[in-house]
């Protein structure tokens, strides 16, 4: 019985070593919403926060185009420039993930293509939440096909619904990033 | 100061929209050219658009779930993600709730590996319908359960169980390398045990070596850490030990105490170390170790150690449509002949010393390569080898039927990612030519 109280210490001190070694220095997981547009454009940029209203007939197009859910009435997205030049635009996106929401930021460069994606808040259990290096397969994509967790983004076991929402709301905005583009466009042609 | 939205004021910044949308509206329809306003006019519009301007930032915060403050002055500019602690603006409060399920038909062979008659008859069950509850008490404590029913009803004439699968708590430190957690615990061996809902894995049944070899749901009480530092993803516990009394010829799972009044003299240390730094690639190892006598004695009277340990090596990897896993499972069990002792085990019923099991998997999505498809087809294989008496104490012999390999191939089909129906079939032989093949369709969902 002696022996068995000294192996169970021994366990304990193994495990106690490990709990009280430093392993603080890694990232933390979530950002603010101001940490979060400073990640996501060059340090010089200057943002502007901008509100678009969108009628029944542009979400059901938005919608169309990201093959998911149509995004809301009114959003708000954050124009990024540098020097007077376009540099990007940021995107809010809140989803449910499985009964609980989840907010990403996903940042879209001037070219149309994913620069960025950063999560603000996760309220799940937290190991259904991907690792940081599944977001890094984000940049640089566009809205095509290939855009789908079966296809150029590689799916993880036991976070596959929010594998799912996450790639669902990079296509929403991605397709509302260049429907606004198009209307802007429109808006601004001489007549 | 930025006052929180009610009810009455998204009702009110709706009207707003509506009259400005009707004002902006109605003067750019009209096909006039645009008359100067009037300073009072313009100073209303400008009131106006500073309402609507407050209003839309108020509607964007309650929709990001920011619970106080959206803006934060005076926040240290952050650099690659180490910032101030932020997260606790961001707090969505209530139970998550989700589950899943499985029913099983199992049709077998009508004669064994040898040609004898199996007698065994088809059966139908719902293997096991779950039901998940969590919480977030606050930024920084998580609780987390699964409460599970298997066999469909829980009574004295049933087989039926009504168990806890899961229930602990989480303390998240806001920093991913580190977060505390104590309860009743999934052990983290293997593939199986931690993820185990029906449309993760292939198959109608859990490979058996998950089954046999590492015993799932396999679930302790302990406490322990996790998280994930760079590429590497990491669980470590010390949680109660197996009940070496109850092991048996045919594998140590039913040592398991389930935390249900376990004995609590022996304790264990199990934990594993995944690379996870390549997208769609789970590459590790786990263990378990820990004596399992729990104050029990041989019929001669020496204290059971039993010093039990699991170790395993496992890949999951996913390529487009493809899909790839295979592991490698090995227990020893000290002490096993005093074990058999205890029990009155005899002859080939021994406890092993050695178990030791390994499959290998792989799977394709032929719905993959249609664009924009959500449903999935996925013919499979998979190929199982184990032996639960690998090795036994002296004195003893093995069962040959406890040496088993099998093969298993069918096809997977989700109409939506949550939803799996599975058909496939499996050919069991063993050593003593007693295996039985059987057809299996598995209906399964998660939410």
């Amino acid at each position: 019985m002696r022996k068995e109280n000294e192996k169970n210490r021994n366990l304990l001190s193994l495990f106690l070593l490990f709990f009280l070694s430093p392993t603080l220095l890694f990232a933390k997981s979530f950002l603010s919403r101001e940490e979060a547009l400073r990640l996501a454009f060059p340090k010089e940029a200057v943002v502007a926060r901008k509100t678009a209203f969108l009628s029944e007939a542009d979400r059901a197009e938005v919608a169309r185009r990201s093959g998911g859910v149509p995004p809301p009435g009114l959003v708000a997205y954050y124009v990024a420039t540098v020097d007077g030049k376009d540099a990007g635009t940021a995107y809010f996106d809140t989803h449910v993930v499985r009964t609980l929401p989840e907010t990403i930021l996903v940042a879209v460069d001037p070219r149309g293509a994913i620069s960025r994606i950063e999560v603000l808040s996760f309220s799940e259990p937290e190991e259904y939440l991907p690792r940081g290096a599944w977001y890094g397969q984000f940049p640089g994509k566009t809205l095509s096909d290939e855009l789908s967790e079966k296809r150029s983004l590689r799916s993880v076991t036991g976070a596959t619904i929010t594998v799912r929402v996450t790639v669902e709301a990079a296509r929403r905005v991605l397709a509302l990033d260049a429907f606004l583009r198009e209307k802007a466009a429109k808006e601004s042609a001489p007549k | 100061m930025i006052r929180p939205l009610t009810t009455r004021g998204a009702v009110a910044a709706i009207s707003l929209f509506l009259f400005l949308g009707n004002l902006l509206s109605s003067s750019s329809l009209a096909d006039e050219p645009p008359k100067p306003a009037d300073p009072v006019t313009e100073q209303r519009l400008r009131e106006l658009e500073q309402k609507l301007d407050v209003l839309t930032k108020e509607i964007e915060g309650l929709r990001l779930g920011e619970t106080g403050p959206a803006e934060k002055s005076a926040a240290p500019a952050p650099t690659l993600g180490l910032g101030p602690a932020a997260s606790k603006v961001y707090e969505k409060k209530g139970v998550s709730i989700g589950g899943y399920g499985e029913i099983l038909y199992q049709n077998f062979s009508g004669s064994l590996q040898d040609g004898t008659p199996s007698n065994l008859t088809p059966t139908i069950d719902v293997s096991r319908a779950v039901l998940y509850f969590g919480y977030k008490f606050d930024a920084h404590f998580v609780f987390n359960s699964e409460v599970e029913y298997e066999h469909a009803v829980t009574a004295n004439d049933k087989e039926g169980e009504t168990e806890v699968e899961f229930a602990y708590l989480d303390w998240l430190s806001g920093n991913r390398a580190f977060n505390a957690r104590a309860g009743l615990m999934l052990i983290p061996v293997g593939l199986i045990n931690q993820l185990h809902e029906p449309p993760v894995f292939l198959g109608a049944r859990r490979p058996d070596v998950e089954t046999v070899i590492l015993p799932s749901t396999w679930r302790e009480i302990g406490f322990g850490a996790w998280g994930d530092a760079g590429p590497f993803s990491y669980r470590l516990y010390l949680v109660n030990g197996l009940n070496a009394a109850r092991y048996a010829a045919d594998g140590l799972g039913e040592g398991s105490q389930e935390g249900s009044l376990a004995l609590a003299r022996s304790f264990a240390l199990t934990g594993r170390l995944d690379y996870t730094g390549l997208p769609g690639v789970v590459l590790g190892a786990s263990f378990f170790t820990g004596n399992a006598g729990q104050g029990q004695v041989t019929p001669s009277g020496e204290a059971l150690a039993a010093r039990t340990t699991f170790v395993d090596l496992h890949l999951d990897a996913k390529w487009r449509g493809a899909s790839f896993r295979a592991l490698w499972a090995q227990s020893t069990v000290g002490d096993a002949a005093a074990i058999n002792q205890i029990n009155n085990f005899e002859g080939d019923e021994s406890v092993g010393k050695r178990q030791t099991g390994w499959y290998a998997e792989t799977g394709f999505d032929v719905l993959s390569l249609v664009p924009r498809s959500r449903m999935s087809l996925i013919p499979f294989a998979r190929y199982e080898a184990w032996d639960t008496q690998a090795s036994v104490p002296d004195g003893y012999s093995r069962n040959p039927e406890n040496d088993v390999t099998q093969w298993t191939a069918g096809v997977v089909f989700k109409p939506i990612p949550q939803v799996v129906l599975k058909f496939d079939g499996q050919w069991r032989k063993n050593a003593a030519g007693t295996g039985v093949n059987q057809l299996n369709v598995a209906l399964g969902y998660e939410f």
